[in-house]
């Protein structure tokens, strides 16, 4: 008898369609991805009446597949009937139904991996690259992911139209390229997992579910990256190390009124130590070979972080030096300023402002509320409260978010 | 044991047809899933699932053969399931239960078996 109690693992649709479109945009040709989502679709809805009414399938991707793959050639067929195009829709279709039985090779396996490759595909803008990953890969709807990075609904679905015209413009499309070919890539497929990653981490989306989701996202594509040959180099483990090792502090970021705290002001006994330890095999990993990037740097600083006992015995001189190896790597005054602070902290504020003091901030650093916020903080600890309010001010009145107006108020009131 | 003989209902379920609805998301619809897997939990003893309906399909009327089923019709049938219980009130109550009843434009026809 059926199970009448069929409960489905947490995002199972959404994962289940991201793995469908990959495998079945590889079968038939990048340029007809619209149609394989629309046939992903209508097997989930197939499922959602069926599944709940009569249990269960033994292979549940099984069953989505064929309905899914039933759905295309049906479209396929009748666009031929039409006589409309495509004259090789029906030759694709033949070899299709006697292809079931390899259904579940190594190539198969491979699709979600190759689909990222895809989304990194160079003529398309970085931004798209990212709504298209979040799409295709994650399966999200252009209403989630426009909740979740915090845009309009028009500029996602912009976004998407332009990765789509990108790949149909494109012969690779056409030609479902190997892993192999792709690898060249790799570099900026890493760079959208980073970006997801940071959007999750750190966007101005003030709903905490919806952030964590996007970071959990990041993770497990970048660790089908690292299940692969291609993909499990030294630059995805540290890129893998710097998630796991933000996530563990993720939740002990905010108070119990949604505020958000400084890293002194956390409770380290709510950091994850499962995910730190997994952070840290991954930096062990990390750092074989020579390859020493930006992703290195940034989980090597997150490391010292979470392996502090407390705030003041944090490895300052280390968390400076690493900051100096990522300016190196990944130029960016940014960079500079969070050097700054790590030397603040190791030598003091005349030390951190000497360093920003030498710094030529271009106009756009100066507008940066986290410039006026670590100059009013450097200030107000060597005692010129004056300067302090000045910046702290500017701060507020820049500050993205509520959580860090809250903050920055709290520095104010410090300075009275 | 009941001794109150139990009365058979066809339930039809009809979604609106022509104009596809707005295409839901992966997590609503796994949402919309879960609505149904516990509404059959709930009535597992009185609900026997039907199978789906494909679309499309034929028209015989006078002996001659339509594409149908109607394509000019408001409605179309999706599927099927059988209810035994006792009353029409009771299977009133399980279908006004029926996640169906979230889905703009659908409905459910109850028909209690006649046995003619």
């Amino acid at each position: 008898m059926a199970d009448t109690r069929p409960a489905l693992p947490e995002h199972y649709f959404r994962h289940e369609s991201g793995r469908l479109v990959a495998v079945l945009s590889r079968r038939f040709g990048m340029h007809r991805v619209e149609l394989c989502e629309d046939a992903v679709q209508t097997a989930l809805l197939r499922a959602v009446q069926s599944w709940s009414q009569r249990g269960l399938p033994d292979d549940k991707s099984a069953w989505l597949y064929r309905v899914a793959l039933n759905e295309v050639l049906g479209v396929l067929r009748r666009e031929k009937r039409i006589g409309s195009c495509d004259g090789d829709a029906e030759q694709v279709a033949s070899e299709l139904v006697t292809e079931e039985a390899v259904y579940l090779d190594q190539e198969v396996r491979d699709d979600p991996l190759r689909m990222l490759f895809v989304c990194a595909n160079p003529g398309i803008p970085r931004e798209s690259q990212i709504v298209f990953a979040l799409k295709i890969l994650c399966g999200f709807s252009t209403e989630e992911i426009a909740l979740r990075l915090f845009q309009s609904h028009e500029a996602i679905y912009k976004r998407l139209q332009r990765a789509r015209t990108a790949l149909r413009e494109r012969i690779e499309a056409l030609e479902s390229p190997g892993v192999e070919e792709l690898a060249s890539r790799l570099p900026a497929v890493l760079e959208i997992l980073y970006l997801l990653f940071t959007e999750g981490y750190s966007s101005a989306q003030p709903d905490e579910v919806i952030r964590h989701e996007l970071c959990e996202e990041a993770i497990r594509l970048a660790r089908l990256l690292d299940e692969h040959p291609v993909g499990a180099v030294p630059e995805t483990a540290a890129l893998l190390a710097l998630m796991y090792l933000d996530a563990a502090r993720f939740d002990a970021r905010v108070d119990g009124a949604g505020g958000l705290l400084l890293l002194e002001e956390q409770d380290r006994s709510r950091w994850d130590r499962g995910l730190i330890q997994v952070g840290v095999s991954f930096l062990q990993r990390s750092a074989r070979g020579a390859a020493f990037t930006r992703y290195h740097a940034e989980a090597g600083i997150a490391a010292a972080h979470c392996l502090a006992p407390t705030y003041k015995e944090t490895r300052w001189d280390e968390i400076a030096r690493l900051y100096e190896m990522l300016e190196r790597v990944a130029p960016s005054p940014i960079n500079t300023l969070n050097r700054a602070i790590a030397i603040a902290e190791w030598q003091g504020p005349d030390a951190g402002l000497a360093l920003l003091e030498a710094l030529n901030p271009p106009p756009w650093l100066l507008g940066y509320y986290l410039w006026d916020a670590t100059l009013g903080e450097l200030y107000r600890r060597r005692g010129d409260l004056a300067r302090a309010t000045a910046h702290l001010t500017r701060a507020l009145d820049a500050a993205p978010t509520h959580a860090e107006r809250a903050l920055l108020r709290r520095r104010l009131e410090a300075c009275r | 044991m009941s001794t109150t003989k139990t009365t058979k209902f066809l339930f039809l379920y009809r979604f609106p047809a022509g104009a596809t609805p707005k295409p839901a998301s992966a997590e609503e619809m796994q949402a919309q899933y879960a609505a149904w897997a516990a509404w059959r939990t709930k009535f597992e003893r009185e609900v026997i699932p039907g199978e789906g309906l494909k679309p499309g399909g034929a028209v015989v009327r006078s002996g001659s053969v339509t594409d149908g089923p109607y394509i000019e019709a408001k409605e179309v049938m999706g599927s099927y399931a059988f209810v035994e219980t006792d009353s029409m009130a009771r299977a009133l109550e399980i279908a006004q239960e029926c996640p169906i009843n979230a889905i703009p434009g659908a409905s459910v026809e109850i028909r209690e078996l006649g046995y003619y």
